[in-house]
């Protein structure tokens, strides 16, 4: 009964129950790589901009250090690409960046299976991930492009809690990241770990942000 | 009618013999069903015998580790902690939305007052075979004994030796919000007389231990076919076409058919692609799993061991192969 309405709540309790501590757990696994999510900042209106621009390895140092202002920093900086002037392009444009990550994927699940695919077709995965991670939130899902444009798929919270749509992007391009690193290696034993958490971090945002479709 | 999974649950000795428990127990809950009784299931006696205290002492530590494996395969957790809103583990669950109104699952701590923690034995086992609480009161199928009824007595009190090493949480029970005549425990008897199948859950001997194994994990404690099977008005399981996928669930979005059909099921899906999805949720298109079986890998599928994995995705692809039932258009 329940599990038939499990799903059968609608977005908002769908919200609700996926934003579990778990997700968080993830989403604060990508903010060690706050870096990451200050280097997504659309540099035009990000305060932080001639900081970085200076890149002085001293500053960049502190940065690091202070994860508080990190994630400040990253509060402050990250807000949604403004509305462009083709909406329904804008969400064709990403599903289909979505949907060379999942070709991408396939290449990593072959990997896991057993069928074939070697750790450079990983590595090069790895790297087309990251790749795509690094525009969720440069480019990818301007503002006005939520569920009922187009063909979109994506939950009106995802601009409501930018930041955090912004830590799961930021983990997605760490995990890939690490991935890309030891395909790099060549160490065929030490890939699953990595590969299961890039798994883990799109599933992670997909919970929170992306609408079943029927 | 010896339990599926006898073979990994030493926990045999615990009861008198399944098959006797089973027996009776199905009668009783006939009869408690019918004369709307409270009657007193005779207390599961555990044999005494002059154990060297060490050795009790680790048999205890066995249980609760067995506990603790089949409350994940069974998927406790999600649906009695408040996960969302930072609610204390099991003390009370999230906002389940049906179309019958909102459940909010109880706390099933060991608290002695706001939880389970004077429930004995026998009314542990009671509620989750007949769906039947402890003051004798009827349960709603939101939550699934309609499953959990195919465990046998063994692994039930294993799961509750676990569940009574948890933190005991002083939280009162939310009401539930339902709309009439859901609400109405009363009706739930005749429900249960309707679409209750008491278990346990017979073993077949034409078919393999493995075989046996993957279907007491698919049907009692994982449960899949409450979400993967159709359900008809009053919310009953359609058991013709069980975990052949419920076009109305997922929140419209339906959750798919699993049994090995070619074009709405999982035909094409090689052993090693179901292996990979009930691990990390990775399926054979490069997308992770969504709705609401996000969780369950999180939870349960991906906390099992590879042996019992194998064993549920032997037992899918044994399934007679069934077409995706179609939507009713509503009128
Ligand atoms: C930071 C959030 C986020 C991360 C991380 C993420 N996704 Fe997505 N994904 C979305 C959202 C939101 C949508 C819905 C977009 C839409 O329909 O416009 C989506 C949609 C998709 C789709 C469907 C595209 C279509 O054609 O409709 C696929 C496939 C997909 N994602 C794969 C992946 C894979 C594989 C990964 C990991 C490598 C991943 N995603 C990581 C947010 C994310
Ligand atoms: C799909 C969600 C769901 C799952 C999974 C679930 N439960 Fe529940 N449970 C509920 C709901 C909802 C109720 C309340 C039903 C009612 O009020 O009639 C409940 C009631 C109970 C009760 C009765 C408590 C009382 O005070 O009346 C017990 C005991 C219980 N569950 C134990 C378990 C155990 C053990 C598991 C795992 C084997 C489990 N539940 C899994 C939803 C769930
Ligand atoms: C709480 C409801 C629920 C339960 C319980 C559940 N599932 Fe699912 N399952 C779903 C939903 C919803 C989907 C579709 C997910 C999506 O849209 O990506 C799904 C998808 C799947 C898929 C992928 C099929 C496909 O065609 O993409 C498999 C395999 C699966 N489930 C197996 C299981 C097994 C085995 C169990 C029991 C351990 C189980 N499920 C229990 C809801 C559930």
């Amino acid at each position: 009964m329940a599990e038939a309405g499990r799903g059968g709540a609608g977005a908002s309790s769908e919200g609700r129950l996926h934003q579990g501590p778990e997700n968080h757990k993830s989403g604060s696994a990508g903010s060690g790589g706050g870096r990451e999510g200050m280097g997504l900042m659309p540099a035009s209106r990000c305060p932080f901009r001639r900081l970085r621009a200076a890149r002085s390895a001293l500053a960049l140092r502190a940065l690091v250090s202070f994860g508080l202002v990190l994630m400040l920093a990253v509060g402050l900086c990250s807000e949604p690409v403004a509305a462009g002037d083709d909406p329904i392009q804008a969400v064709a444009d990403r599903q289909a960046e979505m949907d060379r990550m999942a070709k991408a994927m396939q290449v990593i699940g072959r990997f896991l299976k057993n069928e074939g695919a070697t750790v450079a077709e990983v590595g090069v995965s790895a790297g087309t991930i990251r790749a795509v991670a690094v525009r969720l939130v440069s480019d990818l899902f301007p503002e006005g492009t939520e569920i009922g444009v187009g063909g979109s798929a994506a939950r009106p919270e995802l601009w409501r809690q930018w930041d955090v749509f912004g830590q799961y992007a930021a983990n997605l391009s760490a995990t890939a990241g690490r991935l890309a690193a030891v395909a790099a290696t060549g160490d065929a034993g030490a890939m699953r770990a990595p590969m299961i958490a890039v798994v883990r971090a799109c599933g992670a945002c997909h919970e929170l942000f992306r609408q079943k479709k029927p | 009618m010896m339990p599926a999974s006898h073979d990994q649950s030493p926990s045999l000795a615990v009861n008198g013999g399944p098959g006797r428990a089973g027996a009776f127990g199905r009668w009783l809950g006939m009869a408690s069903l019918l004369a709307g009784l409270v009657l007193t299931v005779p207390p599961v006696t555990v044999p005494a015998p002059a154990m060297a205290a060490a050795s009790r002492v680790s048999s205890q530590v066995e249980r609760v580790a067995r506990g603790q494996y089949l409350f994940d395969a069974a998927g406790c957790f999600g649906c009695h902690t408040d996960e969302v809103h930072g609610g204390q583990r099991l003390a009370g669950g999230r906002a389940l939305d049906t179309p019958f109104g909102t459940f909010y699952p109880p706390n099933i701590t060991p608290d002695p007052i706001y939880g389970i923690g004077n429930w004995s034995n026998a009314a542990f086992i009671r509620a989750l075979r007949h769906g039947v609480r402890a003051d004798g009161s009827s349960l709603f199928p939101a939550f699934p004994y309609t499953s959990y009824t195919l465990m046998d007595d063994g692994d039930i009190l294993d799961l509750k030796a676990y569940l009574m090493t948890q933190k005991p949480v002083a939280q009162p029970n939310r009401p539930h919000e339902l709309k009439d005549p859901f609400g109405w425990r009363v009706l739930m008897p005749a429900w249960n007389l309707m679409y209750l199948e008491v278990g346990p859950l017979d073993t077949n001997p034409h078919q393999s231990a493995q075989w046996n194994r993957g279907q007491y994990l698919v049907r009692a404690l994982g449960h899949c076919g409450e979400c993967h099977t159709r359900r008809d008005w009053a919310g009953g399981l359609d058991q013709r076409q069980m975990l052949a996928g419920n076009p109305g669930g997922n929140g419209g979005a339906g959750a798919p058919n699993l049994t090995p059909e070619v074009e709405t099921g999982l035909g094409k899906w090689s052993e090693a692609d179901l292996l990979l999805l009930l691990e990390i949720g990775l399926k054979p298109d490069g997308d992770v799993v969504g709705g609401s079986m996000a969780e369950v890998v999180r939870n349960t599928t991906s906390m099992l061991t590879l042996a019992d994995r194998k064993a549920m995705v032997a037992y899918l692809r044994s399934l007679p192969p069934m077409v995706f039932p179609h939507v009713e258009p509503h009128r």
